[in-house]
């Protein structure tokens, strides 16, 4: 046998007696009250409720493309500053590398420079050389 | 009914997405106004909020639609994002709230029927209406909810899902939704 608070917990979800089980509707035929409340509940949730007017797809449509710009202006705007992001600091590794590269470069030109007037002081050796032997000649 | 609602619903998403925009204008008449009804009643009649908030579920449908997954019926992952919609402009209300309104003003408590208003089966459908309406204003936030959503047929399973909660808190909250608007509606059945 059922009790009005076991029958009302069933009826306020399932207010349509033919849906219940047959211990749920021998209580209501027997139970005014909770009859009441089975009836109460099918009656207020048959009810649609009253919509006046809703806004049109026209300016959701207009929102929802004006939403998609900006997504994509921040996309862009995002994508712009990782870029700048990235010079920076390809900028700021090449600067830092510099010093080191221009040293590198000056040795290396030193070393040249230095081979080089080897080279001419050797020249200038074999020039002088050259003279004084035919100076010796004449 | 529910089966029939689901592969309807699924026809006309296939359609939208292979570039039929007569789909989603059926599928927009079909969902406004239990949609629109739900922010109506959740604003307690604030039309702006409740258009606001209508508009910004359409466009997140319109920007999800293309990938959503047909996991359930597509009226509970609409009523879903309609919820969570609801929540964050309630929670961003009350916190601007809570600095302009005095302690104790901001929970009203629910009225009881007024002796003099005639009873509920002595009301035509429209009185009955306004009444249920009124009544509705009156309930917690959740409990409103679940009396709308039960009456867009959704499941309580698919309700405890929306609302984030146990299967049983949503029977709960739809049994003492009932038992105070039948007292508010004066009901004397």
């Amino acid at each position: 046998m059922m009790t009005c608070e076991q029958t009302r917990e069933i009826v306020t979800r399932l207010p349509d007696t033919e849906a219940n089980t047959a211990a749920v509707r021998e209580h209501l035929q027997r139970c005014p009250a909770c009859r009441a409340l089975a009836d109460f509940t099918r009656q207020a949730l048959e009810l649609p409720p009253v919509v006046t007017g809703t806004p049109g797809l026209g300016p959701i449509l207009l929102r929802a493309a004006a939403r998609r710009k900006r997504r994509l202006v921040w996309r862009v705007a995002a994508l712009a500053l990782v870029g700048v992001v990235a010079a920076s600091a390809w900028g700021i590794g090449m600067r830092q590398q510099r010093p080191a590269e221009s040293s590198a470069e000056l040795v290396l030109a030193w070393d040249g420079i230095e081979s080089k007037l080897v080279e001419l002081e050797a020249a200038i050796d074999a020039d002088m050389t050259a003279w004084k032997q035919q100076m010796a000649i004449n | 009914m529910a089966e029939e609602e689901k592969n309807s619903d699924a026809v006309l998403i296939a359609a939208y997405r292979s570039g039929n925009q007569r789909a989603l204008e059926e599928l927009f008449e079909r969902y406004r106004r239990p949609l629109y009804a739900y922010f109506n009643r959740m604003t307690g009649g604030d039309t702006m909020a409740a258009d606001d908030m209508f508009q910004e579920v359409w466009v997140k449908v319109l920007r999800y639609l293309p990938n959503y997954r047909e996991s359930g019926r597509f009226s509970a992952w609409l009523f879903q994002i309609a919820a969570n919609q609801f929540r964050t402009a309630y929670r961003r209300r009350r916190n601007w709230l809570k600095f302009f309104t005095p302690a104790g003003d901001e929970e009203a408590t629910p009225e009881t029927a007024d002796d003099a208003a005639p009873v509920w089966h002595e009301m035509d459908e429209n009185g009955r209406r306004r009444k249920l309406e009124q009544a509705l204003e009156q309930l917690p936030p959740e409990q409103r909810e679940v009396f709308h959503w039960r009456q867009n047929d959704l499941s309580f399973k698919e309700i405890a899902e929306i609302q984030k909660c146990p299967l049983n808190t949503a029977l709960g909250r739809m049994n003492l939704a009932m038992k105070s608007l039948r007292r508010c509606c004066h009901d004397d059945m």
